[in-house]
């Protein structure tokens, strides 16, 4: 009963929040962590559940991101252009997962790191349709739908919390069905899960190509939000950056995912005096992520619960 | 002719940095099973205390260049102390991870002291031009070459026939049983960083006058010498010599001959299609994996 109380308070305050923070620059930090927390979930699909690193998901972000600026600049209607994005991103993630996720050890995150760069050059060469470095501009906002006019950027904050809300839920069902289940045995030992039947290139196909699509629908989301693209958004340390929030939030935990976008994003926006440092911090945040507490915040989450329930 | 000489040249230039930047990560790779994101940014480091050794002491460019390498090395070993050793028994995605937060600290404070902005470093071979049969060499190209053909034909012939070097090899290719074998690993770990570390830095201050030195020239360079690991195969030395100097080569010709925008798209693509086709490397045997 406790349980159900302090979500539907969450929930409230999350609901309330534009209407009792009447601040655009505030409401644009927490749309952009919305952003960064799809991306991260996204990521967590297949490097949390599945163990396979992907250092490349800036691609899919990218892809996704052009995706729906492209066809919108052709007058597709947004909303048709943003949902584009989604399946558009997971032919990719097909392409590249199809061939790769059948080798064992680090050659998935190598091949995905060279996938993101080639994808990085391509974003930046191809001037006849990406306009090369000067990027996309004039990205309609979507269409009003529900008295949403998208005029505001409370109207994009709700956008996102419901994609979020949607998301967390996929991952929670994800985690608990018959895949997450082979996932995580997939993560623990390869070779064992295989033998236990468990169809192992299979299921991490699978967690990749929903992992690329959701990556290309936060890319569909940011597309709408910004309205301006430059291929200098997806590069190798955009992935990177994504991979740090999953690691400080958690591997593998969704609680972890969400906490990690959220304290990150806020983090960069708020230490953005001292930017110059704030990759320095980021870098030692990593190492002793890894090396003290390797299960990340929401690791450190639930010992301080652990040790209050204890008293 | 004479521009497909030309090409050639620049073609080895390249290719030679290559292998000297992948031969401590493929075997780090083999040793540790570790893809070590760092290993480029030793490069870039190698390269800045050289050009401070230039420029701010005084040094000639001959003398900076084993004096940045050692510096590296030590750079190298107190990394794999700190940020590497404690993760001996972890699991194998926190090394890599590790590897990338080092890669971060080290790319940012280099920035810090030395800012963002691309340097030159000056040597004395630059602007001598050799006359070659109708061909024009830059002496600093023909240096390149030649130092690093020496490097590597020194590092060959101590992994090929020292003690030392088969420890190495054997420690790359299945550390457990190296171990029962008598071999200290640990040691033989911290030795493979050092020697690394220091082919790494050689390669950056090598490359230096040639291009500028910037706080990330680093990150290409890893990505790279990940194509030239694959290539010749992990933890293979052999392989990484051969697999460099072909990458360097194939992306001189097509950056001479087809498009210099998408020549590092060529890169990946060779390294997707080793994966699809002989993930073992172009040398490698596929090996079933055992429990």
């Amino acid at each position: 009963m406790k349980k159900y109380l302090l979500l539907f308070l969450l929930a409230l305050l999350l609901l309330g929040f534009p209407l009792l923070v009447d601040n655009d620059y505030f409401i644009h930090i927490l749309v952009m962590c919305g952003i960064n927390i799809m991306l991260v979930l996204s990521l967590n699909l297949i490097s949390g559940f599945a163990g396979q690193v992907s250092m490349g998901h800036a691609a899919f972000f990218g892809i996704g991101a052009y995706t729906t600026g492209l066809l919108a600049l052709q007058d597709v209607p947004m909303w048709v252009a943003m949902f584009l994005s989604a399946p558009a991103a997971a032919i990719f993630g097909f392409l590249i997962g199809y061939p790769v996720l059948r080798l064992k050890g680090h050659f998935f995150a190598i091949a995905t790191l060279g996938f993101g760069e080639i994808t990085h050059l391509i974003l930046n060469n191809w001037m006849e349709v990406t306009n090369g470095p000067m990027g996309l501009s004039g990205i309609p906002r979507p269409e009003a739908i529900l008295g949403f006019d998208f005029s505001s950027k409370s109207h994009y904050y709700y956008m996102m919390l419901l994609f979020i809300v949607l998301l967390v839920y996929f991952s929670l069902r994800m985690k608990n069905s018959k895949t997450g289940r082979a996932l995580m045995a997939i993560r623990t030992d390869e070779i064992t899960a295989r033998s236990m039947g468990i169809n192992v290139t299979y299921y991490k196909n699978l967690a990749f190509i929903w992992s690329a699509a959701i990556a290309g629908f936060a890319g569909a989301a940011y597309a709408s939000f910004i309205q301006f693209l430059s291929p200098e958004t997806f590069t190798t340390s955009t992935s990177i950056n994504i991979l740090t929030m999953l690691l400080i939030g958690g591997i593998g935990s969704i609680t972890g995912s969400v906490l990690g976008g959220l304290f990150i994003t806020a983090m960069s926006e708020y230490l953005r005096a001292f930017a110059e440092y704030q990759m320095l911090v980021y870098g030692l945040l990593m190492i002793l992520v890894v090396i003290f507490a390797p299960k990340g915040l929401n690791g450190l989450v639930e010992k301080g619960i652990a040790l209050l329930k204890r008293r | 002719m004479i521009e497909f000489l030309q090409q050639t040249i620049n073609g080895l230039v390249m290719g030679s940095n290559y292998v000297l930047t992948a031969l401590g990560l493929t075997l780090i790779f083999g040793m540790l099973d570790m893809l070590n994101f760092a290993h480029g940014e030793l490069l870039m480091v190698g390269a800045f205390v050289a050009l401070a050794l230039v420029t701010g002491l005084g040094f000639s460019y001959v003398v900076a260049i084993p004096v940045a390498m050692a510096v590296v090395a030590i750079f190298g070993v107190i990394i794999q102390r700190l940020a590497f050793h404690p993760l001996r028994n972890a699991d194998r995605v926190s090394l890599l991870v590790s590897s990338l937060g080092v890669s971060i600290i080290l790319q940012n404070l280099v920035r810090l002291v030395w800012g963002p902005d691309p340097r030159n470093m000056p040597s004395p071979f630059s602007d001598v031009q050799i006359q070659l049969g109708g061909m024009a060499l830059n002496g600093q190209r023909l240096f390149v070459v030649l130092v690093s053909a020496v490097f590597i034909a020194i590092l060959y012939y101590v992994i090929q026939r020292t003690k030392v070097g088969i420890a190495m090899r054997a420690c790359a290719f299945d550390m457990k049983t190296a171990r029962l074998m008598g071999i200290r690993a640990n040691k033989i770990i911290l030795m493979t960083f050092a020697i690394g570390a220091a082919l790494a830095a050689a390669a950056g201050t090598l490359l230096a006058p040639i291009f500028s030195v910037y706080p990330t020239m680093g990150a290409m360079a890893t990505t790279k010498a990940f194509v030239v690991v694959l290539l010749g195969g992990i933890g293979n030395v052999g392989g990484a010599i051969v697999g460099g100097l072909i990458l360097g080569l194939v992306e001189t010709y097509a950056a001479g001959y087809w498009s210099s925008e998408y020549k590092d798209v060529i890169a990946f693509v060779i390294m997707i299609l080793v994966l699809l086709f002989k993930p073992a490397g172009l040398f490698g045997k596929n090996v079933q994996e055992k429990v």
